[in-house]
């Protein structure tokens, strides 16, 4: 049963942390609840349909569904978390102006929900459908099922929410107007860890061979599928042995978001309005 | 008419000067060494060394054979048949491997080239299922 509850844990892990960020980073927009569960609800339909068609998705592409399946929902993920920081930052003052008028739910940052809803479920879609068949072979097992290990993995499943919960309340102790500055540095390395990792799919798939020895091995110090290691994966992308072409995506990456924010954001207002 | 002049380079009259026509110029160069470079570089990373191909199948939910045996700096396809009724995940940390094997499916997954020593792997799904690639 303990061991059911690890293993199912730990899949759930980056998809907590993940909603739990998305949470804080849409605080006080209205209807934000509505669609990170919508994402989420989503994210686990499209998990069992995942895991139902699994030998088909494998057996694509000359066997290697699976991971240009994956870099491809990555690649989705990233875009929608770089297109979400960019939005906030040219309408940030806004909503800011907006929240200080009514004090409390706003309609301006509704438009960014739908991207990252399309994250939640992304995050929900990749850990969940290897929990659905892992869960579904303890259920499906010769010899009738045992329970006593479901009801191990549905208690990692229920820890994998309380993640969510710990990280949202962790974030809101963070002072108003610091928080969406924070939730976007946070967005921006989560979009950076990701397209590293989508490239490491692809190195998989043999689509990328170009730079792919490992440029170093922090295994030893701390690898990156231990706990710790895990949450550091999930926030800033941790990989205990990157390769060189993933390196140079990661870093490339926060360039890109920070010069797209920095284009869009508006020029500060002229001192005489602001005093005004 | 016959004081029209046509401009020859293009129809909207847009004629580039000399300064122009040689940072266009440099532009350009740039560009094609850059796109050489990466043609290089894409034609001359593959077909190194002869690829090594191995099988795995899980059945009683164990790896057989549990332990493998590969040539160093060679690259390795392994291909496992989950022979069990259950879904399983080979995973490896060393030899960067994560994928699902449906129940009665099959997987191929890459390996890269490796250098000598002891690679293990296990099914994800249930981690006393282990093995061994020995690479010499």
């Amino acid at each position: 049963m303990l061991a059911a509850l690890i293993i199912v844990f730990r899949e759930v892990i980056e998809a907590g942390i993940i909603v739990g960020i998305v949470m804080a980073a849409t605080k006080a927009v209205q209807h934000r609840g509505q669609w990170i569960a919508g994402g989420v609800v989503a994210g686990f339909i499209s998990a069992c349909v995942v895991a139902l068609f699994i030998e088909v998705i494998t057996a694509a592409f000359a066997g290697m569904g699976q991971e240009l399946f994956n870099a491809m929902v990555l690649g989705i993920a990233v875009i929608m978390l770089t297109w979400h920081n960019v939005w906030m930052s040219k309408h940030g003052r806004e909503i800011a102006a907006e929240m200080m008028a009514i004090g409390k739910a706003v309609v301006t940052g509704s438009r960014t929900l739908f991207a990252l809803a399309v994250v939640v479920g992304i995050a929900v879609l990749r850990e969940g459908a290897e929990v659905v068949l892992f869960l579904y072979g303890i259920i499906a097992q010769e010899g009738g099922a045992n329970y006593g290990i479901f009801a191990g993995g549905m208690i990692g499943l229920l820890l994998g929410a309380l993640v969510s919960v710990l990280t949202y309340r962790g974030l809101l102790k963070i002072p108003g107007r610091y928080l969406f500055a924070v939730t976007g540095l946070m967005i921006a390395f989560l979009a950076a860890g990701m397209a590293a990792q989508a490239i490491g799919f692809l190195e998989q798939a043999d689509k990328i061979t170009l730079l792919n020895t490992p440029l170093w091995d922090t295994s030893n110090i701390l690898s990156d599928s231990s706990l710790l290691g895990k949450v550091l994966h999930t926030l800033i992308g941790y990989n205990d042995r990157p390769t060189g072409i993933q390196v140079i995506v990661y870093v490339a990456m926060l360039v890109l978001t920070y010069s797209l924010m920095k284009i869009v954001t508006p020029p500060p207002l002229p001192a005489h309005i602001v005093r005004r | 008419m016959s004081d029209i002049q046509v401009p020859s380079r293009l129809s909207t009259g847009y004629v580039p000067d000399k300064c122009e026509e040689a940072i266009i110029n440099k532009l350009m160069k740039i560009v094609a060494r850059l796109f050489f470079v990466g043609m290089i570089g894409l034609s001359a990373t593959p077909l190194a060394a002869q690829q090594v191909s191995l099988n795995i199948t899980i059945k009683n939910k164990a790896f057989q054979p549990s332990v493998l045996k590969a040539p160093a700096n060679r690259p390795i396809t392994i291909t496992v048949h989950n022979a069990d009724g259950v879904a399983a995940e080979l995973e490896s940390r060393t030899m960067r491997v994560e994928k699902v094997v449906a129940a009665g499916g099959t997987i191929v997954v890459n390996v890269k080239p490796l250098v000598p020593g002891n690679y293990r792997f296990f099914d994800d799904f249930n981690p006393s299922n282990q093995g061994t690639l020995v690479v010499e």
